[in-house]
């Protein structure tokens, strides 16, 4: 198991974000995690990307409890943008060879270049989809083990996010892990190996999306439905 | 391609390609794309690109030449094979679903012969 | 390490620049001021100069205390916490990068103020005053009773001082943002944090000489090495409680 998630809880003041949480993640799979905003997605993902600490609950990484170490395999993105704003968009993909051993640089001049990014242009001039495109560039460009994408298709254009989620499932090879969350839920229906959704803070469930199409017939909208 | 996402994804991708071999856009013996290809192509994971062409292989559609890639089967009658199973299969749904409007084999050769192909019909697909 | 601290210079740059410009902008005025024997002109750019420098030397001394709050106030935080790096080595980047900027700065404006007294000398007074100048000063250091040891305590003073300052500050934006966040008010919660930190650091170091065997010590002005003491092990407690809360709260 690349991962696993003990009663996983997180506390704001009083408000349990994310609640006694026990979750595993196999190697080589995608999964979706779906629920509504501000169910506990974005605060579960930032503890698995070592973050933030949980209040309470244990997280494994390879078996052994995560640590800073361990984020040199682990690629998270975030929401919102995030870059320093006197970065351009070479300066993006400097700062991530220099920090992280596993980017590929040719690799991300590569996929910027084809989403229409000069190197020279400034982060902080970039509509929010350019930065969308360079976000996801800058951390797919990275052979890490485990993909950590919190909502790479929001506040994007339709063609925007066909692009990105070529890129995502041409950098998924089989062996990494990639854990994309998301509510626009036909989007990712087609590729996401497992649903699990979130509400309340809470595991709902975890759904094998193909088997659950062979014995039920259900679609991924139909089992949100159901458990939600 | 879009999905009825009520229905195993890999199935549907399979029917599209045998479709495609059918229709002669894949021919005997030519390379296949890659099951990354696959994948980006038809928006799905490596895991379930590895298993359609596993599936296909085993069904014959298809060989894997070790390290060079997958590879259309040169068998000419497996391809009039494979027209002949899929239109039965299509036929099969079509009467199925005809007789359940109440119409009969005769009624149903009736209408096909009066069907006017240039007419503004969805082909459904 | 020496990545991290790359990019905090970089966070840096603008007001550097800015700092480095002004300065040299300032040294030509004056020189000007000199050819033309304007001293009404050179009396304004000095005058404007020490107050420039003073503001310049407060701003660049807790600079780094503000990009820290600016990291935590914004989503560029994740640029940090992100990297497999632990929380120590980031806060030492940025504790090593206020003293990069404060050498660099500084150094400049060493260096315009002698450049300064030479260029008025030699205007006013000719080469040969230069030399006496320097000889003066250098026979007054030396029999003067100034030795290089005091300047050597003074100077350790002064980081100490320093040192102590930015990481009061380092865990007071740290601690404003894990309770405030992104609110308004975290900036307000900082700047009180800081007043209250310190002033507990100040009862604690009159504490100390309350302590038998170093009463004696406190009334005395000569440096002495309980000070240094004192400030090196409170300045390690606040790094490693900043360390200890950031590495627990802080990404929300």
């Amino acid at each position: 198991m690349m991962m696993e998630c003990k009663e996983l809880t997180k506390w704001f003041g009083s408000k349990k974000a994310v609640s006694e949480m026990t979750l595993n993640l196999e190697g080589g799979k995608i999964y979706g995690l779906l629920g509504e905003n501000g169910s506990g997605k974005t605060t579960w993902m930032k503890m698995v990307a070592g973050l933030t600490l949980p209040s309470h609950g244990e997280i494994l990484y390879e078996g052994h409890p995560l640590c800073y170490h361990d984020k040199s395999e682990i690629a998270y993105m975030s929401t919102e943008p995030f870059f320093y704003d006197f970065m351009r968009v070479k300066d993006v993909g400097e700062y991530y060879g220099d920090f992280f051993e596993d980017f590929d640089a040719g690799r991300f001049v590569e996929m910027t270049e084809a989403m229409g990014l000069l190197s020279e242009m400034k982060v902080r001039n970039l509509s929010s989809g350019m930065n969308a495109k360079l976000k996801i560039a800058a951390t797919l460009a990275r052979k890490a083990k485990l993909y950590l994408l919190d909502e790479p298709l929001n506040g994007i254009d339709y063609k925007a996010r066909e692009e990105i989620i070529e890129l995502i499932i041409g950098t998924a090879d089989g062996t990494n892990t990639f854990v994309i969350s998301t509510h626009l839920l036909e989007e990712v229906e087609s590729f996401v190996e497992y649903a699990i959704f979130i509400r309340e803070g809470k595991l709902m469930d975890k759904v094998n999306l193909e088997s659950e199409r062979m014995k039920t017939g259900r679609s991924l909208t139909d089992i949100y439905m159901d458990i939600m | 391609m879009e999905y009825n996402t009520g229905a195993p994804i890999y199935l549907q991708v399979m029917n599209e390609l045998k479709k495609r071999m059918v229709k002669g856009e894949l021919k005997p013996g030519e390379k296949m794309p890659s099951s990354r290809e696959l994948a980006v192509m038809y928006k799905v994971n490596q895991n379930t690109a590895a298993r359609i062409y596993r599936e296909m292989e085993s069904a014959g559609y298809c060989f894997t030449k070790r390290g060079i890639g997958t590879f259309v089967s040169e068998e000419e009658n497996m391809f009039e094979n494979l027209k002949k199973e899929m239109a039965g299969e299509l036929l099969a749904n079509f009467m199925h679903e005809m007789r359940d409007l109440g119409f009969e084999k005769k009624d149903i050769i009736f209408q096909i012969e009066d069907y006017r192909e240039d007419a503004d019909h969805d082909d459904g697909m | 390490m020496g990545k991290l601290i790359k990019y905090e210079m970089k966070k840096q740059r603008g007001s550097r620049m800015v700092i480095l410009i002004s300065l040299i902008v300032g040294i030509i005025a004056y020189c000007v001021s000199l050819i033309t024997g304007n001293e009404y002109m050179m009396g304004l750019i000095i005058l404007f100069g020490v107050c420039a420098a003073i503001l310049v030397f407060f701003y660049t001394g807790i600079e780094s205390v503000l990009v820290l709050n600016r990291d935590l106030k914004t989503k560029q935080s994740y640029m940090l916490w992100m990297l497999p790096r632990s929380i120590w080595e980031i806060l030492g980047a940025k504790f090593l990068s206020a003293l990069l900027q404060m050498a660099i700065v500084y150094g400049a404006f060493c260096i315009a103020i002698g450049q300064g007294i030479v260029g008025a000398v030699i205007r006013f007074e000719g080469f040969a005053a230069l030399a006496d100048l320097v000889q003066t000063a250098s026979r007054t250091f030396v029999k003067g009773g100034v030795q290089w040891t005091d300047f050597i305590w003074l100077a350790v003073y002064l980081f100490i001082c320093w040192s102590q300052t930015i990481m009061i500050g380092f865990l007071a934006v740290i601690m404003s943002r894990t309770v405030l966040i992104r609110s308004r008010f975290a900036g307000l919660l900082s700047v009180i944090l800081f007043f209250v930190i310190g002033f507990v650091l100040e009862r604690g170091y009159n504490a100390m000489y309350q302590l038998p065997g170093l009463s004696g010590l406190a009334v005395s002005l000569d440096f002495n090495i309980w000070d240094v003491i004192y400030y090196v092990v409170t300045g390690v407690l606040l790094f490693l409680v900043s360390g200890f809360l950031a590495d627990r709260k802080l990404s929300v």
